[in-house]
C-alpha cells in the first residue's frame, strides 16, 4: 500500500516524531508506514487522514499486489 | 461490552523489573559458581543454589517476555505476535527433534531440572532475540505472512544457499561420526 504521509508531513513542516505523537504511535511506526513496510490498521489510517484533514483514500492507495 | 483480558501482560515497568531480576540472578549464579554456596541459604547445597538462581534467571526472562514496551502500538503488537509464533514453531520443532532421538535410544528419556530449565530459557531467549531484532531492525519478515512454497519461490537464492549449508553441516557431522 502506497501513501503520501511524507508529502503531507512536508507540507506542514512536521517531523515523524511530531506526527507519531499526534496519532499516538511510535516514531518507528510512522517510519515503517512511510517506507511501505507496515500497513496500518483502519483506525490508525483514519487517525492519520483526519490529522491531515484529508480522506483515507487521499493518503493511502492500494497497489496491484495488495 | 465487558472487557476481559486473558493473561494480561505487565506494563513497561514489569520489563525493567524482569531485567533487574535477570541481572541479580546472574550475579548470584556467578558468585555461587566461582566462590561456592551462599552461607545465608544453608539448607541448599551448591548444585541446588545454582538451580535456584537459574530458575530465577528464567523467571526474570518470563517477566520481560510478558511485559509491554514503553510505546506498545499496533506495530509492536504485530511484531510481538509474529515473534511469538516464530519462536513457538522453532521451540516446538526443537523439542520434537529431541523427542525423535528417543526412538533410537534403548533407555527411557529423562530430563534433569537444569535441562528443563535450559529448554524454557531457550524458548524465552529465542523469542526475546527475534522480538528485539524485529523491533529495532524492522526486517521484512515482521510483516510478511507467506506460506512455505510461496516463500521459497520468492527467495530462491536464499533457500538454495540455506539447503546447501544445512546439507554440508549434516554431511560433515555424518562423516565425523563415521570416522
Amino acid at each position: 500500500m502506497k501513501n503520501t504521509i511524507r508529502v503531507e508531513r512536508a507540507k506542514l513542516d512536521m517531523t515523524q516524531g511530531e506526527l507519531a505523537e499526534k496519532v499516538n504511535v511510535s516514531k518507528q511506526t510512522i517510519l515503517s508506514i512511510e517506507k511501505g513496510k507496515f500497513s496500518p490498521s483502519a483506525i490508525l489510517a483514519m487517525k492519520i487522514a483526519r490529522f491531515f484533514n484529508a480522506k483515507v483514500e487521499d493518503i493511502f492507495e492500494l497497489e496491484p499486489e495488495d | 461490552m465487558r472487557n476481559f483480558t486473558l493473561y494480561p501482560m505487565s506494563s513497561y515497568q514489569g520489563k525493567l523489573a524482569g531485567l533487574a531480576i535477570i541481572a541479580l540472578a546472574l550475579i548470584m549464579l556467578l558468585v555461587v559458581k566461582f566462590f561456592g554456596p551462599l552461607s545465608f541459604i544453608p539448607k541448599l547445597d551448591r548444585d541446588r543454589q545454582l538451580i535456584l538462581f537459574f530458575v530465577f534467571t528464567v523467571l526474570g526472562m518470563y517477566q520481560v517476555v510478558f511485559s509491554k514496551e514503553k510505546n506498545e502500538d499496533e506495530r509492536v503488537q504485530r511484531i510481538r505476535a509474529k515473534c511469538f509464533q516464530s519462536a513457538f514453531m522453532i521451540f516446538a520443532g526443537t523439542l520434537i527433534a529431541i523427542l525423535l532421538t528417543s526412538v533410537t535410544s534403548h533407555e527411557a528419556m529423562t530430563f534433569s531440572a537444569v535441562q528443563l530449565c535450559t529448554f524454557v530459557a531457550f524458548g524465552l531467549s529465542l523469542y526475546l532475540l527475534l522480538f528485539h531484532i524485529g523491533l529495532y531492525f524492522d526486517p521484512a519478515w515482521n510483516y510478511n505472512d507467506d506460506t512455505v512454497l510461496v516463500n521459497i519461490r520468492k527467495n530462491k537464492t536464499f533457500f538454495i544457499i540455506y539447503f546447501i549449508a544445512i546439507a554440508t553441516i549434516l554431511a560433515t557431522v555424518f562423516l565425523m561420526h563415521k570416522s
